[in-house]
């Protein structure tokens, strides 16, 4: 069955926070190569994990992952004013 | 998974690896079969296909932890771990079979009875690393 790509906003959220793959990876409990694959957008997480990610980052689940390509996060703000 | 090794690499050791397995029972068929392959060139041979096939071994398998990761327990592995080594296993599974029975049905043709010491020796090494050669193909980051 093939699912559809899900897009997602990890790797600026990581990287805003400073925070390393690795450690990112060991806070929801995952090997680090997964963050990679899941930055790159090439594996779809479940929602067991969506939920983990978003519970780290204190974002909503739908900020941080969706099925159509995302905008900058500057240019969402900007919009919403 | 502690080594970085590039794609292109561990499928060259791979291939190696294989490559070198095969040769190794084909000079030992031809010692055993007696095909004019001197004893003592044939054991040189086997011996240098032998230190291959551990180098490489050692080098796809081993070093990137690929061997570790396809015997490690399911509980011990992320969710994306277990998808792509139950697809590496459901591969391997069908790849196995199919080999073990062409060279089971093989030698039934040709009337020479149950496979010998080393063919059995190469197949239950082949069952370990085949989930193992299937991710070091595959994976874009090990």
């Amino acid at each position: 069955m093939e699912s559809r790509k899900l897009y997602n906003r990890i790797a600026i959220l990581r990287k805003e926070r400073s925070i390393s793959r690795k450690d990112l990876a060991d806070k929801i409990g995952v090997n680090f190569q997964t963050i990679g694959y899941l930055e790159r957008e090439e594996y779809n997480p479940s929602l067991d994990l969506a939920f983990k990610i978003s519970e780290f980052f204190q974002l909503p689940i739908d900020f941080i992952f969706s099925t159509t390509p995302q905008k900058p996060i500057s240019e969402e703000l900007f919009n919403r004013k | 998974m502690d080594t970085n090794i590039s794609i292109s690499n561990r499928r060259i050791g791979v291939l190696i690896n294989f490559i070198s397995l095969f040769l190794l029972i084909f000079v030992f068929e031809l010692i055993n079969h007696d095909v004019g392959l001197g004893l003592t060139l044939g054991l040189i041979l086997i011996g240098i296909f032998f230190v291959i096939v551990i180098a490489s071994f050692i080098y796809v398998y081993g070093k990137t932890g690929l061997w570790k990761l396809s015997h490690q327990h399911i509980k011990l592995l992320d969710e994306r771990q277990v998808q792509v080594l139950s697809n590496a296993l459901r591969i391997s599974y069908s790849a196995f079979v199919i080999i073990v029975l062409i060279i089971i049905y093989g030698y039934a043709l040709i009337k020479r009875g149950p496979i010998d010491v080393v063919i059995a020796g190469a197949l239950i090494y082949m069952a370990h690393i085949l989930p193992a050669s299937i991710l070091a193909w595959t994976e874009k980051e090990v």
